[in-house]
């Protein structure tokens, strides 16, 4: 089942569903609640140099171990833009916080948005769930996929949210 | 009813300005996660208590561990119970 707008609604007026700040009714829509970019950009960085193997075992690193050394903070233009350029892999989040309560048994997945697509850009890499008891800003993995430059502009609307 | 508790871990700076790591020790297991900084009291974090055995307790968290998915067994020890719904 997914929730329709009159649904969506009456979800965030009985706390069924948090969203902060709470989406204008411009942002909702039959049968999805749009959310928008955060202002943070992060990106890989294994430069290296020369000479040196590395690689990564997922089922034996220390994750926060590993983004405090190699993801860096992409430096933005004067408006906190910054331009994904073809095969770029950026981490970024959600500008709002949600929080689907256990108690609400509702679960929810986010997709991107189709005019993003058909730029090539893609807004996560196969990690769409938001599962029920989940709190916090959503992460983003954001490539471009097109040989066209992309401007990424926090506050711009990114993705949606289906429940 | 949903029981809450309280699930006393280790804090400190995550990738994004918002976040933070939160980390704990269940037996020999560590776990990790990130989390938004105004889910964390403190030394602890919110959970959802799932199911009893024993002195272990199965809690779901806010998000995904970097070891495992969001639902783990911890012992009891590691957690405050409260009898707060949801």
């Amino acid at each position: 089942m997914i929730l329709s707008d009159t649904e969506i609604i009456a979800a965030l007026e009985n706390q069924q569903i948090f969203i902060d700040p709470r989406p204008t009714p411009d942002k909702i829509t039959t049968s999805a609640v749009d959310l928008t970019l955060g202002d943070t950009f992060l990106k890989w960085d294994f430069d290296l140099g020369s000479g040196i193997s590395f690689s990564v075992d997922p089922a034996a690193i220390d994750y926060p171990q590993l983004a405090a050394k190699y993801l860096k903070s992409m430096p933005t233009d004067e408006h906190g833009c910054v331009i994904v350029r073809k095969g770029e892999f950026v981490l970024a989040t959600t500008a709002e916080y949600v929080r689907l309560p256990e108690s609400s048994r509702l679960a929810a997945r986010v997709e991107g948005r189709s005019r993003l697509a058909r730029l090539g850009l893609a807004v996560h890499l196969t990690a769409p769930t938001i599962h029920s008891g989940f709190r916090g800003r959503i992460t983003l993995e954001i490539t471009n996929q097109s040989s066209l430059p992309i401007l990424l502009r926090p506050g711009s609307s990114i993705c949606q949210l289906i429940i | 009813m949903i029981q809450r508790a309280s699930l006393h871990v280790e804090v400190a700076d995550g990738s994004f300005p918002h976040e933070k790591v939160v980390t704990f020790l269940a037996g020999a297991q560590k776990y990790s996660l990130f989390v938004d900084e105004r889910d964390v009291n403190g030394r602890s974090i919110d959970v959802a208590v799932v199911a009893f055995n024993g002195d272990s307790v199965l809690i779901d968290l806010p998000s995904d561990t970097f070891t495992s998915g969001s639902r783990v067994w911890v012992p009891r020890t590691l957690l405050e119970l409260d009898s707060v719904a949801a």
